[in-house]
């Protein structure tokens, strides 16, 4: 059967050119559609986990709400225990309060997020940043700051400038502390309004022991499911600390708190997904774009397929007439169109797929850094080349399914005509 | 024998050193506070930010300190006009009518409507049960023979972990230096003249510099400065009905 099929596909070839190129245009445009739609979500996620503490991380609950984590060699373990394919390890202590100012030359600027970060464990994820000045020294001074961009151009400071935050302290007085400017990160969107500095020394400024830690997490290999990841660590955690039981969110974990009688520090696991309803909300809704793009496009290749193989299928019904008068069984002709249409399918594909992976790449050179409401999406200013196995075997999938789709109900009204009256047809 | 003697000595001594800091504290709080009257006056404020303009507001404050409240309403600018605080013990309240009328929970150290001086800076002074004395030294203050009182807070609810006073002889303060609990200079309060009124002193003029806000304007860095002063001062009783959040709603109606 299948030598037949490609026998007649090679012959036929001339009548398929059409349809083969419009097949061919259908897996570019899927190509580029969900390699884009990867790439911006892979490229979110990563700052995402890079702005959080990871793809999992570990929060501690006690009556204090001190946020300090007090069992930290336990979750390390759990960690260690749960079989992550880890990328990068998060260790950091966190100023999450409305009132943490930079102050400069008489201006001052709010951050949303103060973060400590412990330099001999986040280095290298942190030295991924996009520097526009400055970077991560070889050996970190305990009083470096980095801000975003931004924050930068609003204080009109450069690296170098000595900078003061002032924070609340844990006992609720205002407190300073002068640091100097080492790094200007690329950032202008959420992740934008954070800056960053050692953990010792945010610690000592909020009046916490110097190596308090207040966040524990792990950023995962690329594609991993951060869900299960997280329920595999609570698993792992559950015989070694007091935790909550599966909250999923921030949210969630707050309003269990609030709940519950805690007696000791209790820690909670937390996906990457349970810290950022609004990301997740615009992943979400990434997809259901690129889902419903998706499928106006298919129903059009779906329609375009089954006229352009019902002219095929017309032209041919001498030679389908001719096979059914040899004694070919009508499943067999329907069966023979279809492998036909197959062919046609993955031919299509694969070059479609090979043009979608050079317009990705074109894509990717294109700089699209001056626009603000694209920069969460992009890496150092460009779309970045995310193409995953999925994608690959998703596109071949939905072609071979589109042109079976479309081939069907011309073969089988094809397969159906009596050999007599299709021998007949002029 | 003899050095049990000594550690009395010692003992007693610190204790006196206590009290006689206390003292200090207490003799100027009890030099602009009313604690057996009600006090109402209306502040004239002027706040300078260099290189966005002035912005003069008029606001009517009633204290009662013995019962630790005070009421402030904005009378002036006209944009303002029925926003109000309410503080009841340890409780402040802002009253709010633009977008919609609302009372928000808001804190003592807080700025006071975005300008340099802090809510407490309205409340009775409480330096005696806020702060101990960490150094005295003596100090010219211009004209003024001062002694400088440096202090730190003994209290987690006050708006600035350390200060320094400039007193004169008479337990006037005539300068004050706010500072974070690192030591950074946060701003500089003079009061150089007050007026006496029903055996209190009120400050003529005061004057609060932003040590870490401000601009540079032609190459000089000009600091942001809040000044205000005290009119139509009074000690006539108050009705109660002031220090309610149903007042501050009937006043902004």
């Amino acid at each position: 059967m299948w030598g037949i099929a490609w026998r007649n596909f090679v012959l036929q070839f001339h009548r398929y050119r059409v349809l083969g190129t419009a097949l061919v245009l259908g897996a570019l445009v899927f190509t580029v559609l969900f390699g884009v739609t990867e790439s911006l979500t892979r490229t979110v996620r990563e700052k995402a986990a890079r702005y959080f503490s990871g793809d999992v991380m570990v929060l501690g609950f006690d009556q204090a709400r001190d946020w300090i984590l007090r069992d930290e060699a336990a979750i390390e373990s759990a960690f260690a225990a749960a079989g992550l394919d880890v990328a990068y390890h998060h260790r950091r202590s966190l100023y999450y309060e409305t009132d943490a100012k930079l102050l400069f030359n008489g201006t001052s600027l709010v951050q949303r997020r103060v973060i400590g970060l412990d330099f001999s464990v986040e280095r290298p994820n942190f030295s991924r940043q996009e520097f526009v000045e400055g970077g991560v020294p070889g050996s970190v001074p305990l009083d470096s700051l980095w801000v975003s961009a931004d924050t930068a151009q609003r204080l009109h400071v450069r690296v170098g400038d000595d900078v003061v935050l002032m924070v609340k302290t844990t006992q609720g007085f205002r407190n300073t502390v002068s640091l100097k400017l080492v790094g200007i990160f690329q950032d202008s969107s959420f992740f934008g309004f954070a800056s960053y500095l050692d953990y010792r020394t945010l610690n000592k400024v909020l009046g916490r022991p110097e190596t308090t830690i207040t966040e524990l997490g792990v950023s995962l290999g690329s594609g991993a499911d951060s869900d299960g990841a997280a329920k595999a660590v609570l698993n792992q955690l559950k015989a070694r600390v007091p935790t909550a039981p599966w909250v999923g969110t921030l949210d969630g974990a707050y309003a269990w708190a609030d709940k519950a009688t805690l007696s000791s520090t209790t820690y909670v696991v937390l996906p990457l997904s349970g810290r950022l309803k609004q990301i997740n909300d615009l992943i979400e809704a990434i997809y259901a774009v690129n889902a419903l793009l998706a499928l106006v496009f298919l129903v059009v290749v779906a329609i375009g397929v089954h006229n352009t193989y019902q002219m095929i299928a017309f032209e041919r019904i001498k030679e389908v007439g001719t096979m059914r008068a040899l004694g070919m069984q009508k499943g067999s002709v329907v069966s023979l169109f279809l492998t036909e249409s197959l062919m046609l399918g993955f031919l299509s594909s694969v070059v479609g797929l090979i043009l979608g992976a050079l317009a990705l790449w074109a894509l990717g050179v294109v700089d699209f850094s001056g626009n603000v409401m694209t920069q969460m999406f992009l890496d150092k200013g460009h779309v970045a080349m995310a193409w995953a196995w999925q994608n690959v075997l998703g596109v071949l999938a939905v072609m071979w399914l589109t042109t079976l789709i479309g081939a069907s109900l011309p073969a089988w009204r094809a397969a159906s005509a009596k050999p007599v009256d299709a021998l007949r047809q002029d | 024998m003899k050095r049990i003697l000594v550690l009395c000595g010692l003992l007693l001594a610190s204790g006196a050193y206590a009290d006689a800091n206390t003292d200090i504290l207490a003799k100027i709080d009890a030099q602009v506070s009313f604690m057996d009257s009600d006090f109402s006056t209306e502040i004239e404020m002027k706040e300078t930010k260099p290189g966005e303009g002035v912005t003069e507001r008029t606001i009517a404050l009633f204290r009662r300190d013995s019962e630790e409240k005070y009421v402030m309403l904005l009378l002036k600018p006209e944009s303002d006009k029925g926003k109000g605080y309410l503080k009841i013990g340890n409780n402040l309240w802002l009253y709010e009518t633009v977008p919609t009328r609302r009372f928000t929970v808001t804190s003592a150290k807080d700025r006071f409507q975005n300008s340099n001086a802090r809510n407490s800076d309205f409340t009775r002074s409480t330096f005696a049960e806020d702060y101990k004395i960490v150094a005295t030294a003596h100090e010219k203050l211009g004209s003024f023979d001062t002694t400088v009182l440096s202090l730190e807070a003994i209290r987690d609810d006050i708006t600035f972990a350390k200060t320094k006073l400039w007193v004169t002889a008479d337990n006037l303060v005539r300068k004050k230096e706010d500072y974070s609990l690192s030591g950074q200079l946060l701003r500089t309060t003079a009061m150089p003249s007050y007026q006496e009124f029903k055996g209190r002193y009120i400050p003529k003029k005061v004057t609060i510099v932003d040590a870490l806000l401000g601009k540079t304007l032609n190459g000089v860095f000009k600091n942001e400065v809040t000044e205000y002063s005290m009119g139509k001062l009074s000690t006539d009783p108050l009705p109660s009905i002031i220090f309610t959040q149903s007042y501050l709603e009937k006043n902004s109606q």
